[in-house]
């Protein structure tokens, strides 16, 4: 009996060690293909092309959508910036969306806001907009008061009122560059064929924020922020750079993302019932293009950055984590269909049977892995081998590809301009794998559970304000 | 067998990690000491500023002969050192300093320097030599820094117009003003720096513009309502009767900012009844900053007009003092409508102020 235990414990060991080896595998390839990915975009959009874009007249205009919902204390800076985006043609286009503190008096205060008549198609249901407010000091801002209903909703309403093809759906609370719109819309001017493109999302702890600008890069002081500066860095540069590349993108943050219209229109927008709604829509825009078999393409650009607060409190932190799995499970389970399934191309074959094992059943495995590892060699049942090989394979192997990741900015865009900062966050990468990732590992598991259990909420997200950061 | 495969496994992924580990920290390496070399270099460059700094301030300050001479004496691979010292006080003072710091780039070769790095092929050897050339307001500059507008890059086009504002020589302004017509905000907000540095010289150059290039009228209306001074007035009049639309809008906008004497004043209240809602908004604004309480009723009389121009006219009436106010309340007491929102919004506004 016991030599049976020993012989199944053993092979189960042996499996988790394959799925470590191959996650990581996987990743040491996106890595190297983003490298290649990242050099011939940087080699390609040289300042003298993206400068021959901003003149084209062909460069479509942008209405960027600011979702907000009681963000009193960030609202005036965050529009401030927006306004400030450096783009040939665009609009504000701010959702509030039934906010319970200031949000409207504090904008309606700062930019002249004026009410003005709800006379435009809506296409999109939506929560009943209240009011349109328009601003005479600036034209290009638009306001909309509306019953709560939900990010989704918001967006929705946003995209109803947006008059240009384009959509920048962003979140009200984070930064965008001066520069981000106009890169981020490079691959629509180059093809037409592209639905939607993402930028990268960094964090924004630790840098210095003035005028709703970030003028000076710098590490966060939490240790817990700095684990997701890492974190941010191997999922954006090496993942999202690869699935890119093979046109299998299936997230588009929803912090910065650019959609067409029409598009999304096309689809029914974003949906209400679900918490991974910026995931959600960009798997329902590349099923129903696969379905009516028309060309298209959804784009990762890595130049185009957005700054975002990242939670520095281990709850907020692992709310976060679990709002984001039940996200993934929900869009996996909606679009089951995909799975597997050619017809759907690099995103069935590839992308929609990744995120399967290697998000969704991933840290099943892995907690499964590590806790099973443990008690069987504690009770003598495996041998010790079993303890380095997972070792190995999940703990160092994952600090190799944290590093590459960290080499990867190093050898692109260089954000952090101090030595010591490139070795801290070298540092950082391999430090993480020793106990961070676990951590968010089990938190994502919960996560797993309460979407069986069918749970819902968005959880808390307390913001500092950028003014502290 | 299980274990044997365990076994395989490890002699396989020991090797593979070390030697992957190695290489990446080896390239880690090379990454730091490549940013140590570009830190030892700005040290190389912190240790010249001081050695070269004050033979280069002693010239600038005193423009006395000796010091000019010892700063000659600076070995040449240092000229772009030496640049920067020689630019750096002009950013923030001018006067005497500029004639003598324009006297030491030439004798030190710097002039003709820069005015090759206009045609050098790499942009930021052009971008570099104009805002130089601006700086030291050389106007023997100006035909190749108009040329340099037309730039294929973007930070030479900048570079070449913030010259041109520094120099302010008034022949630039036909140029500036096609330069204008760049899709880019930024470079729009740039002409009209340069062009406001110009001076009343831009004005009579603009409306000259104006007057010769009728398709241009709107454009120059527009840039006059960032600079124009009274003296645009009348021109500007003239055109806010013009057949075209745009040109009528941007004349009321800039007569908004120039102001109205009382003849522009009777136009404005005419040019409420306009067909255009560009040209009525435009005249609301211009109404409102005069803040004569005569305009009440009649732009009262435009509260449910269209939004654009109601939403003006309720804030111009609250700027116009009692009567305006009274206007605004009247028209909440009529009842629904956008008038009646935006009257309403206005005067709780004006309560809170």
């Amino acid at each position: 009996m016991r030599a049976w235990l020993s012989q199944g414990l053993m092979l189960f060991d042996l499996g988790v060690l394959a799925y470590f080896t191959v996650i990581n595998t996987l990743y040491l390839v996106f890595s190297v293909v983003a490298f290649f990915a990242l050099v011939q975009h940087r080699r390609r959009w040289t300042p003298r092309a993206l400068d021959v874009v901003m003149r084209s007249p062909a460069t479509p205009a942008i209405s960027v959508i600011a979702p907000a919902y009681n963000e009193e204390a960030t609202i005036e800076q965050s529009l401030r910036s927006l306004l400030l985006l450096n783009y040939p043609q665009f609009e504000v286009v701010v959702v509030n969306d039934g906010s319970k503190d200031k949000t409207i008096a504090t904008m309606v205060a700062a930019f002249g806001l004026m009410r003005a008549p709800v006379a435009y198609p809506q296409p999109l249901e939506t929560k009943p907009v209240q009011q349109l407010y328009r601003s005479l000091d600036n034209p290009e801002l638009v306001v909309i008061d509306k019953v709560n209903g939900g990010k989704a909703d918001a967006i929705n309403a946003g995209i109803n009122a947006a008059r240009y093809p384009l959509v920048c759906v962003i979140d009200a609370d984070s930064i965008l560059e001066p520069e981000a719109l106009m890169r981020a819309a490079l691959p629509f001017v180059e093809n037409p064929d592209t639905l939607a493109t993402g930028g990268i999302i960094r964090i924004v702890n630790g840098c210095t924020v003035e005028a709703g600008r970030v003028t000076r890069v710098g590490l966060p002081d939490s240790w817990l922020a700095r684990f997701q500066v890492v974190e941010y860095l191997r999922a954006f540069l090496s993942g999202r750079v690869f699935m890119s590349a093979v046109n299998a993108l299936l997230i588009i943050s929803g912090a910065f993302g650019i959609f067409r219209r029409e598009a999304v229109i096309e689809v029914g927008g974003f949906r209400h019932d679900t918490i991974g709604e910026d995931m959600e829509i960009v798997a329902r825009l590349h099923r129903r293009w696969r379905d009516t078999n028309r060309p298209y393409r959804v784009v990762f650009q890595p130049d185009p950055v957005c700054w975002t607060e990242a939670p520095e409190t281990r709850k907020i932190l692992a709310s976060q984590r679990n709002r984001w799995q039940r996200g993934t499970c929900q869009v996996l389970s909606y679009h089951m269909a995909m799975m597997g399934n050619p017809k759907y191309g690099s995103v069935g074959w590839f992308a929609m049977p990744y995120f399967l094992v290697f998000e969704a059943a991933g840290p099943l495995i892995e907690v499964s892995g590590y806790v099973v590892t443990v008690v069987a060699i504690m009770f003598g049942l495996i041998d010790v081998v079993f303890a380095q090989l997972l070792f190995l394979a999940a703990v160092v192997f994952g600090a190799m590809i944290s590093l590459m990741s960290v080499l990867l900015e190093e050898m692109s865009f260089r954000r952090y301009p101090k030595i010591r900062q490139l070795l801290w966050l070298a540092a950082i990468g391999v430090i993480e794998n020793f106990g961070y990732r676990q951590l968010t590992t089990y938190w994502r598991l919960r996560g797993t559970i309460d979407f069986v259990r069918k749970k819902q909420g968005w959880g808390v997200m307390t913001r500092k304000g950028f003014a502290k950061t | 067998v299980l274990l044997s495969i365990a076994e395989a496994f490890r002699s396989v992924l020991i090797p593979f990690i070390f030697g992957g580990s190695s290489i990446l920290l080896l390239l880690l390496a090379l990454l730091v000491i490549q940013r140590l070399i570009r830190s030892a270099m700005q040290a190389r460059r912190r240790t010249l500023v001081l050695r070269y700094g004050p033979i280069i301030h002693e010239a600038l300050d005193t423009g006395s002969a000796s010091a000019i001479d010892a700063a000659t004496r600076i070995p040449v691979r240092y000229r772009r050192l030496l640049a920067s010292l020689v630019l750096a006080p002009l950013h923030a003072v001018r006067g005497g300093l500029g004639a003598r710091a324009a006297e030491l780039a030439e004798r030190l070769g710097l002039v003709e320097g820069w005015r090759t790095d206009l045609r050098s092929r790499r942009w930021w050897h052009r971008s570099e030599a104009a805002l130089a050339l601006g700086l030291l307001r050389n106007p023997s500059a100006v035909p190749e820094l108009i040329e340099l507008l037309d730039d294929d890059h973007e930070q030479v086009r900048a570079a070449a117009i913030d010259a041109l504002g520094q120099i302010g020589d008034p022949s630039a302004v036909d140029s500036l003003l096609r330069s204008m017509s760049d899709p880019t905000r930024h470079e729009r907000a740039r002409v009209v720096q340069a062009l406001r540095s110009f001076g009343e010289s831009a004005t009579s150059a603009l409306l000259a513009h104006g007057a010769a290039v009728p398709a241009d009228r709107a454009l120059v209306a527009t840039t006059l309502s960032f600079i124009g001074g009274a003296a645009a007035r009348e021109p500007l009049l003239r055109w806010a009767a013009e057949s075209d639309t745009a040109t009528r809008a941007s004349a009321w906008r800039a007569l908004a900012a120039v102001g109205l004497d009382e003849r522009a004043f009777y136009h404005a209240l005419k040019a409420l009844g306009d067909d255009d809602p560009a040209v009525r908004e435009a005249a609301a604004r211009a109404l409102a900053r005069t803040g004569r309480s005569d305009a009440a009723p009649h732009l009262a009389a435009h509260l449910d007009d269209q939004w654009e121009v109601a939403a003006q006219s309720a804030r111009a009436l609250l700027k116009l003092g009692p009567d305006g106010r009274a206007a605004l309340a009247a028209r909440v007491a009529q009842g629904a409508g956008l008038g009646h929102d935006l009257a309403e919004q206005v005067l709780w506004e004006g309560g809170r102020r």
